[in-house]
């Protein structure tokens, strides 16, 4: 019944983009030295999505990280400042996308992207159901971080 | 299909480790619980969790009136969520204080207790707790609001399953054991501190709980101390069901 940390996270991030009602749902962190890495997403797509924005150096989750608010995008493709053309180029069939930043600790550890393959005008409520499923893939991370040194049973109240 | 890194996943992970205290599996689970009621906006939120002879304990509630709801069942063997883990199914009510399927919880819980939602929580395919929302006036669930829940059930239980790795299991089993111990204690405790200094519950709680960050010390050992006990087999238990 145990599970390894990637598929752990591949049905929490499956999870999420249902819960959204969106294509698709996409990880990255920082790594040791500080850089936003890609880490997965629930299909090519989304993949396609972070590579870009790793590969360029720019896009709404690096704006997201960069600012440490939310960057929603109708539509990837327009032209700045409202789109990323030169990332959209790299994840043609990704539209619109929604990032959020992941922080713990007062300290910002990575970005939630959700995206559609439609473009989509992200309205209030859809920004705050981002926010509170990116506190819990940071709840999620955490778990997943302790699991790997945390042997000692302990009270937790 | 999903893909991820496993290489890059470990160096973030292993980032993260980094100057980070374990907090361990029932403290995550309860920051869980806290998100799904501002998720969705619900009134509130619970876990209850079932022991090794299927008895359905309360873990955690987000509010007082929350509490009612999940000791209302334990105490009774009956209820939305208390049938969500016997049937293995999301179980809801649109007023559970007029709902005749359970007529006895309508004078142990809080007034403002109405629309009641249970989802199973599975480990390996088989209910382990359940998951309980509510809302505070009388609520029509759609098939939506169950099929969402679900899937934050599904979120719960792979945070139970990265808890059990490999020799985890037993770890993670004296946690939930634990924690479920020690609320009865900590409930004891609040209704001491309520009695006392004219408090209400969630007065007397945050007051414990910032006692308790303030000496470093778990909420759990300040409950137990303020009651002149040494731990949960010095208490009563009162909240078997099943």
């Amino acid at each position: 019944m145990a599970s390894d940390a990637s598929s752990v996270l591949e049905n929490v991030l499956t999870g999420m983009a249902g819960l959204f009602g969106v294509d698709g749902a996409a990880l990255m962190l920082l790594d040791t030295q500080d850089r936003l890495r890609a880490i997965g997403a629930t299909d090519d797509d989304g993949v396609l999505l972070e590579s870009a924005q790793e590969h360029v150096g720019d896009g709404p989750a690096i704006a997201s990280a960069a600012s440490g608010g939310f960057v929603a995008i109708q539509d990837l493709h327009a032209d700045r400042p409202l789109g990323f053309p030169h990332v959209a180029v790299h994840a043609l069939p990704v539209r619109a996308v929604l990032s959020v930043p992941l922080i713990e600790g007062g300290e910002l550890i990575g970005v939630l992207d959700f995206y559609a393959r439609a473009g989509h005008v992200w309205d209030r409520t859809e920004v705050e159901a981002g926010y509170r499923l990116g506190e819990l893939m940071v709840i999620v991370l955490q778990v997943l971080a302790e699991n790997r040194t945390d042997r000692a049973p302990s009270g937790q109240l | 299909m999903t893909h991820i890194d496993p290489e890059a996943l470990v160096a973030s992970l292993r980032r993260l480790q980094k100057d980070r205290s374990a907090t361990g599996i029932v403290h995550h689970l309860e920051r869980i619980v806290q998100v799904v009621d501002r998720l969705f906006g619900y009134s509130g939120a619970g876990l209850m969790f079932a022991e090794e002879d299927r008895t359905l304990r309360y873990l955690f509630a987000t509010d007082e009136r929350g509490r009612s709801l999940e000791r209302a069942q334990a105490v009774t063997s009956q209820g939305p969520c208390v049938a969500a883990y016997v049937g293995d199914t999301a179980v809801t009510t649109v007023d559970v204080r007029a709902d005749r399927r359970w007529p006895a919880l309508r004078d142990l819980l809080h007034p403002e207790v109405r629309g009641v939602a249970g989802v199973p929580i599975r480990l390996g395919g088989v209910p382990v707790g359940t998951l309980n929302v509510y809302q505070d006036a009388p609520h029509e669930w759609q098939e939506t609001d169950t099929q969402a829940l679900h899937a934050y059930a599904h979120v719960i239980e792979q945070v139970l399953l990265a808890s059990m790795e490999a020799d985890e299991k037993a770890v993670l089993a004296d946690q939930l054991q634990y924690a479920l111990d020690y609320r009865v204690v900590i409930e004891r405790a609040i209704g001491y501190l309520m009695g006392k200094h004219d408090l209400t519950a969630s007065q007397a709680f945050t007051g414990l709980r910032k006692q308790a960050r303030d000496s470093r010390r778990k909420v759990s050992e300040l409950a137990a101390e303020l009651l002149g006990e040494q731990g949960p087999r010095n208490v009563a238990n009162p909240d078997h069901v099943v």
